[in-house]
């Protein structure tokens, strides 16, 4: 058995507010997501302008990522050791929803490769590897809610096998202009005595 | 300890709809692929892979409530039916997981054109596995890996690493995506359907063809007879380019070495290379690099894609299937649609079938997002 797994930082997006390690870091009055998320984006001032293309779900997961990824050393573990194993339960639909619009109508036939890439849940994963040159694992679940145990027994297992040295988890979800995205570094060396397990993770989760 | 045994499995396809079909098939280098002139999938005419209809409608008429499924779940019910006939495995216990591979899952459900009778809310991916699971009497919740085209692939190795963590005696991955005009429609606004059957890794290739599937694997801590082991899995991200592949292959190669190194097997033992090999330009050129650097080049290789397309959510699980059936059978199949070879680096693309010792196997598959995963298979 390796050494105890720790969570080196978390963050919370959800109610056009964010926490980062518990503590609100930001908070919008805008109700609106894609007021609310761009107005994060200033604040935490991320100069990168491919953001504006995402869609909604990976504004938000690239948004939720940048600032648990700041708040984490990760210095040290070389990036084709850095995981990323995310859950959600909309997977793509809001823009699978529209794509579809797009092609619903022979007289009105538009379907766009750029809408089209976004329709993989799995593409904010990619967007936030190719944000931070993480290179290590990938997995994408789709499922009710979000699962603390599959993501504690998934995660603990593969640095068990030995395949990564951190990785971001998460629950990013975007559907029907309800969202939520709850993001964490697990890490074998941290500050913080933050165990990773499944009680802790749920009270990151609930958090209000 | 790896005691991840592939115990039953299914292929259903454009050839068939058992696994014994489409190995007859993929002895004759018979290919599924045919034009298609359906306006209802794409305004004009394309190729694609299909099931074919009518034997769907005479095969799925035992199936108890059969309209309460949509298309795509009554053929994963037909899949790990074929599977549950070859391997006695408890479905109702709280040790069997079931696993689904899927990119789209019922997307067929969000047009304004659908005339089924079942609820959108199956177009939510963990309600069509919630649906089918139930059917089978499973008491745990489902887990669906949507991870664009190396679902199967990484819901494969997910399955090994519960099996041999003792999570789950048995496991049942069940991977299926339909040709539905969602798709199809993306892919062309892409320009990446090529207008004729795709030809992976030839000179000449200019695309992928889509292609419908669904198939099934079961993996158990106990061999039931089955001397094939899911040895080893890895999965990397080029961190370059949301829908193109890598320049030089590092996110493939490094898949490959996790691979490689988990399943305790030398590269140079590797007696097949089960590749992804879609025909896009790019795709083939970044795996023949990663092939060279990882030193797999004289290796014989095959993209199976050439006979179903490309069946994205379902490709991983189908055409680790196939590489199951070459290792039982000892026999090597043809790379169909190949006929000269167009990568800058070169592969052993297997141009004929034959008849060879096939013990060990590495399975690879990319996909948009930079995503790459890669399988190692053994015989023991």
């Amino acid at each position: 058995m390796s050494k105890d797994l720790l969570i080196i930082a978390h963050s919370v997006v959800r109610s056009s507010s964010i926490l980062v390690n518990g503590e609100k870091d930001f908070t919008s009055s805008e109700q609106d997501f894609k007021t609310f998320i761009k107005e994060a984006y200033r604040n935490y001032d991320l100069k990168y302008p491919k953001f504006f293309k995402m869609d909604s779900l990976c504004k938000l997961a690239v948004i939720g990522a940048e600032i648990v990824i700041e708040n984490s050393d990760l210095a040290e573990i070389s990036n084709d050791r850095i995981g990323i194993v995310l859950m959600n339960r909309a997977s793509s639909l809001e823009t699978d929803r529209e794509h579809q619009h797009t092609i619903d109508d022979r007289e009105n036939y538009f379907p766009s490769p750029a809408t089209f890439v976004y329709t993989l849940a799995n593409i904010m994963a990619g967007e936030i590897a190719i944000r931070h040159e993480f290179q290590g694992e990938n997995m994408c679940f789709v499922l009710s809610e979000f699962d603390v145990d599959l993501m504690h027994q998934y995660v603990s297992n593969l640095f068990e096998s030995g395949k990564i040295d951190a990785c971001l988890c998460g629950w990013v979800d975007f559907d029907d202009s309800n969202y939520e995205s709850v993001q964490y570094i697990v890490g074998e060396n941290s500050s913080k005595n933050i165990t990773f397990d499944v009680c802790t993770t749920k009270e990151i989760y609930n958090v209000k | 300890m790896n005691t991840a045994y592939i115990i039953a499995d299914n292929m259903i396809s454009s050839l068939g709809f058992n696994s014994s079909e489409h190995v007859d098939k993929l002895r004759k280098s018979q290919s599924g692929i045919l034009p298609c002139n359906n306006s209802s999938l794409y305004p004009t005419p394309f190729q694609a892979s299909l099931i074919d209809v009518l034997r769907l409608n005479q095969m799925k008429s035992d199936i108890d409530f059969v309209d309460k499924f949509t298309k795509l779940e009554q053929l994963h019910i037909l899949s790990v039916r074929d599977c549950l006939s070859q391997a006695n495995v408890d479905l109702s216990s709280e040790k069997t997981l079931f696993v689904f591979s899927t990119t789209k899952g019922n997307i067929d459900l969000l047009s304004k054109n659908y005339v089924g009778g079942i609820d959108a809310k199956r177009a939510y991916l963990h309600e069509m596995a919630k649906a089918i699971s139930e059917y089978f009497k499973n008491p745990v919740n489902p887990v669906v890996v949507s991870n664009a085209c190396i679902s199967g692939v990484l819901a494969v190795n997910m399955a090994k690493d519960f099996i041999n963590s003792g999570f789950y005696d048995n496991v049942v991955v069940t991977g299926g995506d339909l040709a539905a005009e969602f798709t199809i429609s993306g892919f062309q606004s892409f320009k990446a359907i090529s207008e004729n059957p795709c030809k992976p890794y030839d000179a000449s290739r200019d695309g992928i063809t889509i292609g419908e599937a669904c198939s099934t694997v079961i993996l158990s801590k106990n061999a039931n007879g089955s001397n094939i082991l899911v040895a080893g899995g890895g999965s990397s991200n080029d961190a370059n380019h949301i829908s193109g592949p890598s320049r030089t292959g590092d996110g493939l190669m490094m898949a490959c070495e996790k691979a490689v190194a988990e399943g305790m097997v030398e590269v140079s033992n590797i007696d097949f290379v089960s590749a992804h090999g879609t025909a896009t330009v790019y795709n083939d050129e970044m795996e023949s690099k990663a092939f060279n650097w990882l030193g797999v080049q004289n290796i014989p290789l095959n993209s199976f894609k050439g006979y179903w397309g490309h069946t994205l959510g379902a490709a991983g699980v189908i055409e680790i299937v196939a590489s199951v059936h070459s290792m039982r059978n000892n026999e090597l199949y043809k790379n169909a649609g190949f006929e000269q070879i167009g990568i800058s680096k070169s592969l052993n693309v297997i141009r004929a079938y034959k008849k060879d010792q096939v013990d060990i196997v590495l399975k690879t598959a990319s996909g948009f997002g930079g995503c790459n995963a890669a399988t190692v298979l053994v015989k023991e």
